[in-house]
């Protein structure tokens, strides 16, 4: 056994050697909190801190407001917390952040949480933020323009998000309970859009959003000895006003109903049987003006879901799971009224799923997965010009009839090779096949729309992670992961579309002294997108694939000096090679002194610096004083 | 009919038998020969210092529910009938840490789960489920001996908390488009349900329903769809969490359409040619730019 363990060791060893020199994505891999604003007190106890940070940029304004939502030289930004337990078991707790760096009024959120102990718990909580977006086209391509900067929208469009949620439970009795809780979504302002209603250096093309998404739901659950059943209804209704730019105008009204069903069942300790219903009603009524057309829109969709499970343990660390479900939508739609129709549509689409999964403890400290996902759909749809056949104002129809079957295979293990080394693989296998054909009677003879026909999709995952402990105060994780995509269409012979993604990591830890610790992180990727066949295309026009290779490293040390003072310093650096190279930078350096038992003060400078060689590079430089105490 | 209402009656009453019958955890992992429930304030006399870390939460011997299986309440929903271990003066046999961390993950979970009902119905489609990750690794603050991550409480933001172990998707959270996770104007929670999810019989099914749930101007149901998202989920073209490229998507330029769009006669697509329209460094999007799904035109147009 301790041979085959050393050989699996140094046959995984070997691979994540040969993974790291092949490079790898962007996955994983941080060392420890170097996002975190300076001055943290985050707990459950009473706290609050006032930070003042002064900044200072340098190139593109628009650019640094579009990644960091800042706009002002100067922000006072603040968080804080309230918690109060009392005897009686109930509790309080509220919580805030805010900012003042954007456009007036500050961004931030505040949470109310609070509840008896095994009786109730209600919570409110209210976001409010604005987003910037960069005012000139975002594309990232070697042949878009360089310097000198194109023309730009001015101010940097900005859309404010407000959310607003509020829910209650109450355990009415041991094993019956209930929920409800309400939510609000607002959207208000402009952002920049990815059309430029022309190529080049247009400005891109702008959405404009007015609008309020609400719901209300209800639920509860209740349980009697092995039964367990748990139930939700909710009301959602969506609508305002949208717009592109001055060319297409949306009015939503959108109202969705649903509601589901669920129960387990204990049949015996080693059985338990699962049981779950869903069905929901959507009904949209637009109205769209795009041109000089002018159209109401009427449209629905009912779906409905089914599945049944068995979770089976068959004997101690073997468990067998089972499951099977069905799904059925229907959605009709048309544009225009009854008696003038414009399209029409009629859609049904019907899918079942069958899953099994195999799990094991048997081997020792060894764990392994086996599962089977097989999935079916059929969709037939009819989408006509004027009414829909039958509808005695029919007029050109198109027809897809098609048929939609995957299979997935997986395989997950973790192993633990010694008492501080683990192993873990994970492998997975998709296979899509997809058979669809149009069929049409049109005035002209030919097929109204764009459709496509049989295709195949395979696609193969392969992870392994080695988490090892080398040595008291130093920790070492190291994984690889590979994708093998390709998707095949059988309809035009030749057409064959590939994704590669090779990626690796290594993430360390040591503690070097009782007062220090370094960190650090490595992570390579590489992944490429190829069309087989694909003919080279003129200098000036981009590319048909796509290549693209990130490295990230992100070194860190944490230096307790005693006496209350701590140091910090990390730096992060990405670089992405794709049809353009880019840079992106981050340090962070900070110190926190502990002044009285319950105040500390922190300083900090902060660095983002993004670089792709054209007109929209910055720097960002961000100096930071807070004071923060714990009460 | 009547057949039908006694066959339905029928089958509810052997629900109702089966129900009722007994067991619980311990009786699924085993419990030790002869051992008996003794109610949990006996476990306080010697292990005082459980009873002060429980004392203001749902787990006090006080205040924690019975176990709808088994009837144990407190220590002994999780530890197990404990009447030979009190006997024996605290030698006796019992689920103590050691034992109870040899169990496996999932078996841990249904430690909890006998009494967390709610969650008992949507575990087995959690990410976690079958992971090393069971209820105590995240709920270190309620459970003693809880696993090595912080807190939840022990962050400024809900999504750091996810982040301890999701270091992948910490960095993504980095990059210059993003969802604003770090900056707490969304956490985790508002696209994942990380205690599993019932199915949701949402008009574009159960993935794009995370998406939906804000996006909402893309729910359609549109006269005319885009297979990508209707049969396929958004991740098809838009990476989640972050991106190099604006609007997260998974590439920029006409190669992410052309993926699937790619004919051997390129730049002939669906008999139309876009010779004309594919220069310089025009984008797809540019003219198709209702790509999400249309109710007016079949290509998407504007």
């Amino acid at each position: 056994m301790k041979n085959l363990r050393l050989t699996m060791l140094t046959a995984a060893a070997v691979a994540l050697l040969a993974a790291g020199a092949a490079a790898a994505g962007d996955p994983p891999a941080q060392a420890g909190r170097i996002w975190a604003a300076p001055g943290d007190h985050v707990g459950l106890f009473t706290h609050a801190t006032l930070t003042l940070d002064v900044l200072d940029d340098y190139g593109y304004a628009a650019k640094a407001a579009e990644d960091w939502q800042l706009t002002d030289q100067y922000r006072f930004s603040s968080f804080f917390a309230w918690n109060r337990t009392w005897d009686s078991g109930r509790w309080l707790t509220l919580r805030g952040a805010g900012e003042n760096g954007g456009r007036p009024g500050g961004a931030g959120s505040l949470g109310l949480w609070g509840g008896s102990t095994g009786g109730f718990r209600t919570s409110a909580t209210y976001r409010s933020f604005d987003h910037y977006y960069d005012g000139t086209s975002e594309m990232r391509s070697a042949v878009f323009a360089a310097p000198p900067p194109p023309a730009a929208i001015d101010p940097a469009p900005v859309m404010n998000w407000n959310r607003f949620e509020a829910a209650s439970s109450h355990r009415v009795w041991n094993g019956f309970g209930l929920e409800a809780g309400v939510a609000f979504t607002r959207r208000d302002g402009t952002k920049g859009s990815l059309l430029r209603s022309g190529a080049g250096g247009a400005v891109p093309g702008l959405k404009h959003f007015g609008t309020l998404d609400r719901k209300v739901w209800a639920g509860g659950d209740y349980a009697y000895g092995k039964l367990a059943t748990d139930w939700e209804v909710s009301y959602r209704k969506s609508e305002g006003d949208r717009a592109l730019g001055t060319r297409h105008l949306y009015t939503d009204d959108r109202t969705l109903w649903s509601g589901r069903v669920g129960g387990a069942l204990d049949v015996s300790p080693t059985l338990r049987l699962v049981g779950q219903a869903a069905g929901s009603y959507l009904e949209s009524n637009p109205h769209e003006t795009q041109g000089l057309a002018d159209r109401d829109v009427a449209s629905d969709a009912v779906s409905g879901t089914g599945r049944v499970g068995a979770l089976w343990t068959l004997s101690r660390g073997t468990r067998l799971d089972l499951s099977a479900a069905v799904r059925n939508q229907n959605v009709d739609g048309q544009v225009g009224p009854d008696d003038a129709v414009v399209h029409a549509a009629d859609r049904d689409r019907t899918s079942r799923e069958f899953r099994a999964a195999l799990s094991s403890t048997r081997l020792p400290a060894t764990r392994l997965q086996l599962s089977y996902r097989y999935r079916a759909s059929d969709l037939e749809e009819t989408i006509a010009q004027d009414g829909l056949p039958g509808s005695g104002t029919e007029g050109d129809y198109q027809v897809t009839d098609q048929e939609r079957t995957s299979q997935e295979a997986g395989l997950r293990a973790r192993t633990r090779l010694a008492r501080n080394v683990t192993l873990k693989a994970k492998a997975s296998w998709l296979q899509e096949e997809i058979d669809s054909a149009d069929t049409w009677d049109t005035t002209g003879g030919d097929a109204w729309f764009y459709w496509m026909g049989d295709r195949k999709r395979d696609k193969l995952v392969w992870e392994v992670c080695l988490n090892t402990r080398p040595a008291t105060g130093v920790s070492l994780d190291v994984g690889h992961q590979t994708i093998a995509q390709t998707f095949e269409r059988e309809d035009i012979a030749g057409v064959e579309t590939t994704w590669d993604a090779v990626r690796g990591f290594a993430v360390a830890t040591w503690a070097a002294a009782p007062r220090l610790t370094l960190l650090g992180s490595v992570s390579m990727g590489q992944e490429e997108y190829g069309i087989e066949g694909a003919p080279a295309v003129a200098a000036d026009v981009s590319p048909l694939a796509y290549d693209a290779t990130t490295v990230r490293y992100a070194p860190g040390a944490v230096l307790d000096l005693g006496r209350g003072w701590s140091c910090e310093g990390h730096y992060e650096a990405v670089r992405t090679t794709d049809s353009v190279e880019n840079d992106l930078d981050r340090w962070s350096a900070r110190t926190s002194w502990r002044f009285a038992e319950k105040l500390s003060m922190t300083a900090s400078y902060r660095r983002c610096e993004f670089d792709e060689n054209r007109w929209d590079d910055y720097i960002l430089d961000l100096y930071s004083l807070s004071v923060g105490g714990v009460f | 009919m009547m057949r039908l209402l006694i066959l339905i009656a029928g089958l509810l009453a052997l629900l109702a038998v089966a129900a009722a019958a007994g067991g619980g955890f311990a009786e699924r992992v085993g419990v030790p020969a002869g051992a008996a429930y003794v109610g949990s304030q006996a476990c306080l006399d010697c292990h005082d210092e459980a009873g002060a870390f429980y004392q203001h939460t749902p787990h006090s011997v006080e205040r924690a529910p019975t176990a709808p299986g088994s009837g144990a309440s407190a220590c002994e929903a999780c530890h197990g009938p404990g009447s030979l271990h009190v006997e024996a003066g605290g030698e006796g046999p019992i689920f103590g840490r050691a034992a109870l961390s040899a169990l496996d993950a999932e078996d841990r979970a249904e430690m909890c789960l006998q009494c967390h009902l709610d969650k008992r119905i949507a575990w087995a489609d959690s990410p976690h489920a079958g992971s090393p990750t069971d209820c105590a690794a995240c709920h270190t603050d309620v459970v003693h001996g809880g696993g090595p991550a912080q807190a939840p409480s022990a962050f400024r933001v809900a999504g750091e908390f996810c982040l301890q172990c999701h270091a992948a998707q910490a960095a993504d959270f980095r990059l210059p488009f993003r969802h604003r996770v770090l900056e707490g104007e969304v956490s985790c929670q508002d696209c994942h349900a990380v205690h599993g999810a019932a199915p949701a019989a949402e008009p574009l099914g159960d993935l794009n329903a995370a998406c939906l749930n804000c996006h909402t101007e893309m729910a359609g149901p549109f006269l005319f769809e885009h297979e990508a998202v209707s049969a396929e989920d958004c991740t098809a073209c838009h990476r989640p969490h972050g991106s190099v490229n604006d609007k997260l998507l998974t590439q920029d330029g006409n190669s992410l359409c052309l993926q699937c769009h790619f004919e051997p006669g390129y730049p002939t697509i669906g008999d139309v040619d876009h010779g004309g329209f594919l220069g310089s460094e025009a984008r797809c999007y540019d003219c198709h730019h209702e790509i999400h799904g249309s109710n007016l035109n079949p290509t998407f147009l504007d």
